[in-house]
């Protein structure tokens, strides 16, 4: 029971994590067709701007989220301006952006290893010590991780459903010509997307930090489990990664209590390769017409 | 002479290494209904959506009421007036009649102008004020095509061209569409009409431009058109 | 219209035999006319990565299909080259082709994996896999035999692979010109690879790859089986990269999991795009364009996975072609596709005569 207790509790978060990580990740795709392999490098950059709030600037707990999140918005406001905008109208758009978001991605850990050096440092954005359900320890941050991804979840879906914004991109996701022709300014949906994208990436860096560690190199481990998530899902169905971040979090933290550590991230791929041979497009995606 | 809303000068392009569009120009007077008929594949599509800035051009101008366009990027040529109801209608499949609607509003200056709008459409199509709550993926053709141009209207600029209106329908609702057609010229009176059909066209255009592998091979009036069957049959086999 | 397109390739062909003779020539030549150990061993690790790159060419460029993976075979070739020296005691040189199997059937998994898979999904479930295997290379801490105290992995865990033998060109040649055994080696490497990759580029089954890459749907609609095809790829791709991945093993005398390093992947996939995806020459000339640029980022080593990373952001702005269209402008394609403008603008005239001369009549 305990131990049962214990995987809920890990496999949640763990799922949380991996659902926000989702959803910045679906966003991109979905409006832009962008997949975007430096979603690491948002994380990272959350995570050591919330270090060096409450570390350098000795800044109050209560600042570390809003200004995480500020650094995330303008580190994907300069991704569009910077690059994406060059390739955007380029034929490939979506087979390029992946190897120049895999070549950010080392970009930003590099620099990161130059500015704040290799060495593994603790995230002070922590809530100490938790509560007890019966012998099983549920720790407060692990509560503080899951309200927060709560929170994100919720303000994503009101921004992509209730605003203009939201509506904007959901049209350009669906249909950027139509979009386009009705007068909406695409490549300004897009930088808002960006800047969206980064900043949630950013807030999530700032926890998943809390609960590993900080380094250089932290963000590519959430990116690549995120992405799965969002191919077994069905890349754009944002409801259905956001399920199958939880399934395959607790999928993920069993095969890790059961077989050990090390199989987690295997067998996690191999249920994805195998659900994606059985169902190329995803459990909830739809087969997309192609025109020729 | 009246003044022309749009202007071709010149106009070439194409895709990657293929030219599709050779020095093309058309003009089109204000208040007037000018179609582009001609085969399938041979360019009228590529020439509305260069209008349009879908696809960048080449060379040549474009005049939209005097201003030069081509440059501009696709989303201000709308502000300037052009409304482009694309071939396919385009819709947002997962958005209902209503909210396709209301994006094809999204210049309106006020949500009154907005509501004004939105209304005009539905007195236009019943159907669409029918359906309205209904997801778009889910019409028919005919349906989605009144989608479409509903959402042109919605749009309100000072021309408005439409890309195969009769595309993939019925005769009876291409009878439909057509009689819509022809009431739109009280509210937007400047209209260029792309379509494979001469005949519907010849009913409601003022004048005519044959296109042949991408290059103008004839221009007059719906009359004389009628009048010439050697025309027809030879570019058109009708 | 057929005769003209055949002579264009036996063209290319001819050109591709002669640059690819004057280069062997050269690159044979070199160790003689007098080279020092460092740049010698520099050159060597530039046939192996350009091997494996005309390889990755084949699959992500000429295909189209976008593998990640692709380090992840060059690890099978030289880790199973590596295990059976070690553990089977076979000699190095036999083992090269049992790697290169080894490497085959990897390759074809990761093609049966994601068979299905459309565009970026193969990017992301290929660098997936490579990932997996490097996540259970290293932390593969179980000691497998235990040799003097010393606690060895399977895998060789996160320290590698060390004494399983070498290419014994030590005892050949002498200690004076051992590297010269591994430079000869790595540039048969490249060049039977190169053949082979030029071979397949110019034989029906590349013109198939690359009709399935330009218009999947059309391919498949004149009835090109792409499954198989996709299958084929992944499996010919993995021949020599394996065997680059066995001889790397073999040259160096450990292999460890810094190959599936990000930095290394970024390394090899910069060479592909600067040279040019898809093309014949690109990868070649993408590998000794991004050597020279690594010897100079070597110099300041905290910033070299930065400049290889900017370098390859900027060659995609500025430069989507790679260095063979660069090349390929100052010489050749400009004159030739003004030519084909005129002409078509030339048929337009005759035709618009022919037209108006018709229309008179109305």
């Amino acid at each position: 029971m305990d131990t049962f207790l214990q995987i809920t509790i890990s496999g949640l978060t763990v799922g949380a994590m991996y659902a926000v990580g989702t959803l910045a990740l679906s966003l991109l795709w979905g409006s832009m067709g962008m997949l975007n392999m430096a979603h690491g490098g948002f994380i990272a950059i959350g995570g050591y701007t919330g270090y060096w709030v409450m570390t350098v600037l000795g800044g109050h707990w209560l600042f570390v989220l809003p200004i995480a999140g500020l650094a995330g918005m303008l580190a994907g406001y300069a991704l569009y301006h910077l690059v994406v905008r060059w390739m955007y109208e380029r034929e490939d758009f979506s087979v390029n952006i992946i190897i120049v978001t895999v070549a950010i991605a080392s970009l930003v850990e590099n620099s990161l290893l130059n500015i704040a050096g290799p060495s593994a440092m603790r995230q002070p954005f922590k809530i100490p010590s938790g509560f007890k359900i019966s012998d099983v320890v549920v720790p407060y941050q692990t509560l503080l991780t899951l309200a927060v991804a709560l929170v994100m979840m919720v303000l994503v879906s009101w921004t992509v459903n209730r605003t203009k914004v939201g509506y904007v991109i959901r049209a350009v996701s669906q249909n950027k010509d139509a979009a386009l022709l009705m007068g909406i300014n695409v490549q300004l949906a897009f930088t808002q997307a960006l800047v969206l994208a980064g900043g949630i990436a950013a807030i999530s860096g700032v926890m998943v930090t809390s609960m590993t560690q900080l380094f250089p190199a932290v963000g590519y481990d959430t990116t690549i489990k995120s992405f799965i998530i969002c191919i077994i899902a069905g890349l754009g169905n944002i409801p259905g990664a956001l399920t199958m971040a939880f399934v395959l979090g607790m999928f993920e933290i069993t095969v890790q209590y059961v077989f050990g550590q090390r199989y987690g991230f295997p067998a996690m791929l191999g249920l994805v390769v195998l659900v994606l041979i059985w169902r190329p497009h995803g459990v909830f995606g739809k087969a997309t017409v192609n025109r020729v | 002479m009246s003044k022309s809303m749009l202007k071709i000068d010149n106009l070439t392009t194409g895709y990657g290494q293929r030219q599709v569009l050779h020095d093309l120009s058309l003009s089109v007077p204000e208040g007037s209904v000018v179609g582009i008929t001609g085969p399938n594949g041979h360019g009228k599509t590529t020439l509305l959506r260069a209008i349009s800035g879908l696809v960048p051009v080449w060379s040549g101008q474009i005049f939209l009421n005097g201003t030069a366009i081509q440059e501009m990027p696709a989303y201000t040529r709308v502000n300037q007036g052009l409304v482009h109801i694309p071939q396919g209608d385009l819709i947002f499949p997962d958005m209902t009649i209503e909210e396709n609607l209301i994006l094809g509003g999204y210049l309106a200056p006020s949500g009154d102008e907005l509501n004004r709008r939105l209304e005009t459409v539905y007195d236009f199509f019943p159907r669409l004020f029918e359906r309205s709550s209904q997801q778009a993926r889910t019409l028919s053709g005919g349906e989605r095509r009144m989608l479409g141009i509903g959402r042109g209207l919605m749009t309100s600029g000072e021309i408005m061209m439409l890309d195969e209106p009769s595309l993939g329908l019925a005769p009876k609702i291409i009878d439909h569409i057509y009689e819509v057609i022809a009431g739109l010229r009280t509210s937007s009176p400047t209209l260029l009409i792309v379509e494979e059909n001469p005949t519907r066209l010849q009913s409601v255009a003022d004048w005519i431009y044959l296109m042949d592998d991408g290059a103008f091979v004839w221009n007059g009036s719906a009359d004389e058109l009628k009048e010439s069957s050697d025309l027809l049959n030879t570019y058109l086999g009708a | 219209m057929n005769k003209q397109k055949n002579s264009t390739s036996s063209i290319n062909i001819r050109r591709d035999l002669w640059i690819g003779a004057v280069f062997l020539l050269v690159a044979a030549l070199l160790p003689i006319i007098g080279m020092s150990n460092y740049v010698l061993t520099q050159v060597t690790l530039f046939f192996i990565w350009a091997a494996v790159v005309t390889q990755w060419n084949l699959v992500f460029g000429v295909a189209g299909v976008f593998s990640l993976g692709h380090m992840a075979v060059f690890a099978a070739g030289g880790y199973v080259t590596a295990m059976m020296g070690l553990y089977l005691d076979i000699n190095l040189w036999l083992a090269l082709p049992i790697g290169a199997l080894a490497a085959v059937i990897f390759s074809l998994l990761m093609g049966a994996a994601t068979l299905r898979l459309r565009g970026p999904y193969i990017a992301v479930m290929t660098f997936a896999i490579a990932q997996g295997i490097y996540a259970l290379i290293i932390t593969d801490v179980d000691c497998f035999i235990m040799a003097d105290l010393l606690c060895l992995n399977f895998t060789g865990g996160a320290k590698g692979l060390i004494h399983y033998g070498n290419f014994g060109f030590r005892e050949w040649l002498g200690y004076s010109h051992r590297l010269w055994g591994n430079y000869y080696m790595g540039l048969a490497l490249l060049t039977l690879g190169l053949v082979f990759a030029l071979c397949v580029m110019y034989s029906p089954i590349g013109l198939t790859f690359g009709a399935l890459r330009d218009n999947q749907i059309c391919a498949e609609a004149r009835g090109i089986n792409r499954i198989r095809f996709q299958l084929l790829v992944f499996a010919v791709s993995g021949i020599f990269t394996g065997l680059a991945g066995g001889v790397y093993a073999g040259i160096l005398g450990t292999i460890g999991p810094d190959i599936f390093s990000l930095s290394l992947l970024l390394f090899l996939l910069s060479m592909m795009v600067v040279g040019g995806r898809g093309t014949r020459w690109g990868p070649v000339l993408g590998a000794a364009a991004l050597m020279v640029v690594d010897s100079g980022l070597r110099e300041i080593p905290e910033f070299r996975n930065f400049g290889l990373a900017l370098i390859i952001i900027l060659s995609m702005i500025f430069l989507p072609g790679g260095l063979v269209k660069l090349v390929h402008g100052i010489f050749h394609w400009q004159p030739r596709s003004l030519i084909k403008l005129e002409r078509t603008d030339q048929q337009l005239r005759q035709f618009q005569n022919q037209k108006t001369s018709k229309t008179k009549v109305y």
